[in-house]
């Protein structure tokens, strides 16, 4: 069956599981004749004898319903992954090095000069690039597993938070903590790249301002 | 020849704590009125940054020449301090009045509520730290009011475009609001209501189809759809299920007596059936979250330590966050802290004091947990329905001890609204580039004052009453609604008629949603049945405007357009509600 049928069938058995135990979950056990509604789990146990059974079976098509669903997703990840290695389409560690490449090639000389040029580029990075990289969220998770994306995704958040703070210095003429943090984001995006790889996080020589560091 | 190097890039610095601090102070005790007139609470963050950019940058800069003063980041750290003191304004109005309420008055310790309060919010505070890696950064969570509040700090480099797009969606919202305070127009379009020929006698699977279709007309309520997009999409479908679906069918099989109908009918189905299942499967949800999330949060404490290990052998700056070790000093803390309160409630009672301050640590994690989720993917928080839960499981831990379990329920619902909080501040946070560690260590030291400020609120108003006392409750101009549906509550539980057999149903719901490849989908659908279906409703026109929006826009559209007119629509309204309270509270609203 292939993946979108499978997920289609996951998803229907799903959600009929759902409604199905929802309504019997939502169901007010009715006391014996004359008799008041229990209490406590003597209410439970009324309930239950009443509807459990049905609320159950409506559990048990969630139960198969969801893992059909999820071994769908991992099938078109899998063949997506298949796809893009052969057609060599975007990989999520070309999105990353993008990123990297692009840090390392503000124009930093326009700090002062033409902060709006700077603050558009860096702009550019925040509300482009990097929401292009987490669409890739998904895939990254399957093809690393939570806690390998876990390490990698921290290093990533650190070069996302220092590359906002930039743009927050150059808005408010902090110019001198600008290069600064674009370097720790630039050290972000070195480590997040390693972790990307399996690598451990070396010492990283920042490219960024190396030209003025040269000069002055 | 000596160089002037430049001032620091000010962010926590002396200015932003006191303003922070007198802005909370005041937004503090106005919350607290508001909160027992109205039954919902406010957060200060939007408030408090507008403010804070106009006395910081404005007075800071022109009038007392500080150099640099009124900083994006320094903004931050105003609104973060502001906001994290506000926050017990909600988490006290909805469980310390019911005390007074229950006929409580003269036996209540107020060091021990004091204490209770403190505790909870220091933990809210700790609870978050390796929730705030797996939320913001792993799940990536929008939190709509954080991103609203980053949007108003980023808005003087953000270009005129932007700024106009927020003041036009703020101004907008706030017309909607005097529209329906001055009831030009309603709150609610009761648009199934429309096809009834008598809503009064509306009954079976029809009557309640069309009785529970109503749309809020609440901008901020859409602008949280808008800025949520897709992740809030599984909050709506909850929403049409539990209205279109399942009402409609416990409706028409008989199981709700023929003679309930009309308004009695629409508050059976949501009382007796909807609202508990949700809380159920809220708490299902959550657990089962928690699980499935386990290895995530591994990799997120393993890069705490890593940060930590960074911060002793190199650049301190790199420290980003508050170390793990603050998480246990603040677990046990706040454990130590419970355990004291429950000895003294239960006049030394070892065993029972060391079950409560086991159960309400971790059921107040928990909560924090649910509600952080809650709150960063539909910007709604379930606080009532968890604080309700967190006094009935004390009740049943304390042999119906009523005074002992809404002191502990005080401690989670302080505990629960600061993560929440805080939350959605280091989203903004995050979006502005301030250190994390900055805001939650801003936010520590001022977490004892919130509580202080609205425990001593609530007692001056309840002695303001004649005679000293009454000054709030049924029949005042104070309703004090949430305190009062605890009291009723607790009064049910109490009588023995609390819906466990719907709260196991839901959890076992919630339980199996997490089954599903949509992340947090129990707290989502949990939230939906939670809640009336006008404010789900209203919410998913807002996410299917943003996903129709941005598919047929592009991306750029989302971020350049729906971001600042989303976040103007939930400031708009804000401002205005919180200005038309406040005036009608200083011209006669009051006692």
């Amino acid at each position: 069956m292939n993946p979108k049928m499978l997920k289609a069938l996951g998803a229907i058995l799903f959600v009929v599981g759902l409604t199905y135990a929802s309504w019997f979950a939502s169901y007010v056990p009715i006391p014996e004749e004359g008799e008041a509604l229990p209490t406590g789990l003597a209410r439970v146990s009324l309930w239950w004898g009443q509807v459990g059974t049905r609320f159950v079976g409506g559990l048990l098509f969630m139960i198969i319903g969801g893992p059909l669903a999820r071994l769908a997703d991992r099938k078109t990840r899998d063949a997506n992954a298949e796809g893009e290695e052969k057609g060599g389409g975007s990989d999520p560690a070309t999105g990353l090095a993008d990123i990297l490449s692009a840090l390392r090639a503000l124009p930093i000389d326009e700090l002062e000069k033409n902060p709006k040029t700077l603050a558009d580029a860096i702009d550019d990075i925040l509300t482009e690039q990097i929401p292009a990289f987490l669409d890739k969220r998904q895939e990254l998770i399957t093809n690393l597993g939570l806690e390998r994306f876990a390490e990698m995704i921290g290093h990533f958040a650190s070069m996302e938070r220092a590359t906002a703070r930039s743009w927050s210095a150059l808005t408010d003429e902090a110019f001198h903590e600008v290069l600064p943090s674009l370097q720790r984001a630039e050290r972000g995006a070195v480590h997040a790249t390693s972790a990307l790889n399996g690598e451990e996080p070396g010492e990283v020589v920042a490219q960024l301002g190396r030209d003025q560091a040269d000069q002055a | 020849m000596a160089t002037n190097s430049p001032p620091a890039y000010r962010e926590l610095t002396f200015a932003a704590l006191a303003l922070g601090v007198i802005q909370g102070a005041i937004l503090t005790a106005s919350f607290v009125y508001i909160g027992l007139k109205l039954g919902f609470g406010l957060s200060g963050s939007t408030v408090a940054a507008i403010t804070g950019f106009a006395l910081l940058r404005g007075v800071g800069r022109k009038v007392f020449n500080i150099d640099g003063c009124g900083s994006i980041l320094e903004t931050n750290i105003n609104q973060t301090i502001a906001s994290g003191i506000n926050t017990a304004s909600a988490g006290v109005v909805f469980t310390f009045p019911a005390l007074f309420l229950l006929g409580f008055a003269d036996e209540i310790n107020y060091g021990v509520i004091l204490l209770a309060a403190v505790a909870g919010s220091f933990m809210g505070i700790v609870v978050i730290i390796p929730l705030r890696k797996q939320m913001i950064e792993i799940e990536r969570l929008r939190f709509p009011s954080g991103i609203a509040v980053a949007t108003i700090l980023k808005s003087p480099g953000a270009g005129a475009e932007k700024a106009v797009l927020l003041g036009v969606g703020a101004v907008v919202a706030a017309s909607m609001t005097l529209l329906s305070h001055f009831e030009v127009m309603p709150e609610t379009l009761t648009v199934g209501a429309w096809f009834l020929d008598d809503p009064e006698t509306a009954s079976g699977s029809t009557g309640i189809l069309l009785l529970g279709t109503s749309l809020s007309l609440s901008m901020a309520n859409f602008g949280a759809g808008l800025l949520s997009g897709k992740g809030g999409l599984a909050f709506a479908v909850g929403g049409m299920l539990a209205w279109w679906v399942i009402a409609p069918y416990v409706a028409g099989q008989g199981w709700i007596p023929e003679d309930v109908v009309g308004d009695a009918l629409w508050g059976t189905v949501y009382g007796s059936m909807l609202r508990p299942v949700g809380i159920g499967v809220l708490i299902g949800g959550a657990l089962s979250g928690v699980v499935m999330s386990y290895p995530a949060l591994k990799g997120a404490i393993k890069s705490l330590k890593a940060a930590a290990k960074l911060a002793k052998t190199g650049n301190s700056s790199d420290a980003e966050e508050l170390p793990p070790k603050v998480l246990i000093f603040g677990l046990g803390g706040a454990f130590i802290a419970l355990f004291v309160v429950a000895i003294l409630g239960s006049e030394g009672a070892v065993a029972m004091s060391i079950s409560v301050a086991v159960a309400g640590t971790i059921w107040l994690a928990l909560a924090g947990l649910i509600v952080a989720q809650a709150t960063g993917a539909t910007d709604i928080s379930p606080l009532s329905g968890l604080a309700l839960i967190a006094v009935t499981l004390m009740l049943a831990i304390t042999a119906n001890n009523v005074m002992l379990a809404v002191t502990i329920g005080v401690a989670v619902c302080v505990a629960t609204n600061q993560c929440s909080d805080m939350m959605s501040d280091l989203k903004t946070g995050h979006l502005v580039g301030g250190q994390p560690r900055r805001q939650q260590l801003a936010q520590f030291m001022v977490a004892w004052i919130g509580p202080a400020i609205a425990i001593g609120t609530v007692v001056l108003l309840w002695k303001g009453g004649p005679g000293g006392q009454g000054g709030f409750g049924p029949g005042t101009d104070l309703g004090a609604p949430q305190a009062g549906a605890l009291q009723g509550m607790v009064d049910g539980v109490v009588s023995g008629n609390a819906p466990l057999d719907k709260y196991f149903a839901g959890a076992c719901i919630g339980g199996a949603l997490a089954l599903f490849p949509v992340s947090g989908l129990g707290v989502l659908i949990g939230l939906a049945m939670y809640l009336p279906f006008e404010i789900t409703f209203a919410y998913g026109i807002g996410c299917v405007v943003s996903m129709s929006l941005e598919k047929w826009k592009g991306r750029s559209f989302y971020g350049g357009i729906i971001v600042p007119i989303g976040a103007g629509f939930i400031i708009g309204e804000a401002l205005t509600s919180l200005t038309l309270t406040m005036i009608a509270l200083a011209t006669g609203g009051g006692q």
